[in-house]
């Protein structure tokens, strides 16, 4: 796991398991008993936490998120980045990095 | 009310001592409905409806708890939680155990009255089983308004529930529950809540706000001076009653005002305010009242009820909930975090 570093599209991100998460209004709620916070997804939050159901790597999740919503290529490479940098910030989600680890086979391109 | 002891190590919190009219601790006891549950009772338990005998949901025995030694003042409490059983130690009172959801264990203290022997028996106590069976207890008075759902005051000791649900009853609401809102677990459609004991805990400030002079009225127990104010029963204490919205009591000044909640503070706002959340948290169970917080947040409109605590602007209170009206939310793109 990196805990530090950039992201990259070949990047895999995964859920951490400890948030208990649950939907209310159209927002993903999560409680995290370790942090003592709780978060809430909004706007393509929900559908990105979804998407998350199996670890994607960054590029998995933008070709969803394209073929799902009206909105350009390189815009939701960056903004999928920046919410999922967030993500990681709360201690929601952990990146791995198949160029730097040897033991985890590469994704599927 | 109890004490707010807490946490699995143990938790010293000193009260002072009332020395309120009294009772001795009654022997006697029976078979009673409790938020949904038949509860056979070894004690006495006036005020909650009997059920027929039938196989018990809980038991309660009074039987030896030991291992909670305790100094301090009246009515200092303490707790521990050992393999999923949580014991309670109240001075001057006795000590309990709280086990498997379906057992209460009460040890008296010589000399304790038996208010504040059922005071915390079927308030920490009976939280704690409601908990420990995966039920949703939160910490608030309900009415049923004459045109619509049942609408539930959550708040802390002393932020106002008893006295805003007289206001609400005097109004006309019809009484479903005081201090405890348990959530029936909903197989589908609307959220409903279970009938508690036709009685209200009430001070004297408090009962002074009444049509009337109340004499005569039974100590409530514990050592903040309330008394228990008879309630129109409700029509059966086996069907809950629908709850259609949820006021968080807050302190604020100046004239009544509803701040309605998101899905995220409406979660965390329920989660605060659970039964004994904190005894909730050392068995284990923030998870289970996590999940039940947002179940019930799915089904209600949740908001806070600002304004001053005390009688000042009770009319006024009473009349914002009678026509309280739907307000629109709004969509962010973020991801907000806040302490829980």
């Amino acid at each position: 796991m990196s805990a530090e570093g950039s992201i990259a599209l070949e990047t895999v991100v995964s859920r951490n398991d400890e948030p208990v998460a649950v939907e209310v209004d159209r927002t993903v709620v999560m409680m995290s008993v370790d942090q003592g916070m709780y978060f809430g997804l909004e706007g393509t939050g929900p559908r990105i936490w979804a998407l998350l159901e199996r670890p994607r790597s960054v590029r998995e999740l933008c070709d969803a998120l394209v073929g799902e919503f009206a909105v350009d290529p390189e815009l939701c490479r960056r903004e999928v980045c920046t919410f999922l940098e967030e993500l990681r910030r709360a201690q929601l989600v952990r990146f791995d990095d198949p160029a730097r680890d040897a033991v985890r086979p590469p994704p599927r391109a | 009310m109890p004490p707010d002891a807490s946490s699995a190590g143990g938790h010293l919190r000193a009260w002072t001592y009332d020395d309120a009219a009294s009772e001795p601790a009654l022997p006697g006891g029976g078979d009673f409905w409790i938020y949904g549950l038949r509860v056979r009772s070894e004690i006495d338990l006036p005020g909650w409806p009997a059920a027929s005998p039938a196989e018990p949901d809980v038991t309660v025995r009074r039987e030896p708890v030991p291992g909670l030694d305790l100094d301090g003042p009246p009515y200092s409490a303490r707790s521990v939680v050992e393999d999923g059983e949580l014991r309670l130690a109240v001075r001057g009172v006795g000590r309990y155990s709280a086990r498997g959801g379906a057992i209460i264990g009460v040890d008296a203290d010589p000399g304790a009255r038996g208010e504040d022997l059922r005071l915390y028996l079927t308030g920490v106590m009976m939280g704690t089983i409601l908990h420990q069976r995966g039920s949703f207890p939160l910490h608030a008075s309900c009415v049923a308004l004459p045109s619509a759902d049942g609408v539930a005051f959550a708040g802390r000791s002393g932020a106002g529930k008893s006295t805003l649900v007289a206001a609400m009853v005097r109004r006309g609401a019809r009484f479903v529950s005081d201090d405890l809102c348990v959530m029936v677990p909903p197989a589908s459609g609307q959220l409903r809540v279970w009938p508690g004991a036709a009685r209200l805990k009430l001070d004297e400030a408090a009962l002074s706000a009444g049509p009337g002079a109340e004499t005569g009225l039974e100590p409530a127990g514990g050592n903040r001076g309330k008394y228990h104010l008879p309630m129109d029963a409700p029509r059966s204490h086996e069907s809950p009653i629908p709850l259609g919205r949820v006021y968080i009591l807050t302190d604020g000044a100046g004239p009544p005002r509803l701040e309605r909640l998101s899905g995220l503070e409406a979660v965390a706002a329920l989660v605060d305010e659970t039964y004994f959340v904190s005894f909730a948290q050392a068995l284990g169970l923030i998870p289970q009242v996590f999940r039940l917080a947002a179940v019930m947040a799915q089904s209600v409109r949740v908001s806070r009820l600002i304004r001053p605590r005390g009688l000042e602007y009770l009319p006024e209170t009473a009349a914002l909930i009678e026509q309280d009206e739907f307000r629109g939310e709004s969509d962010q793109d973020a991801v907000e975090g806040r302490p829980a």
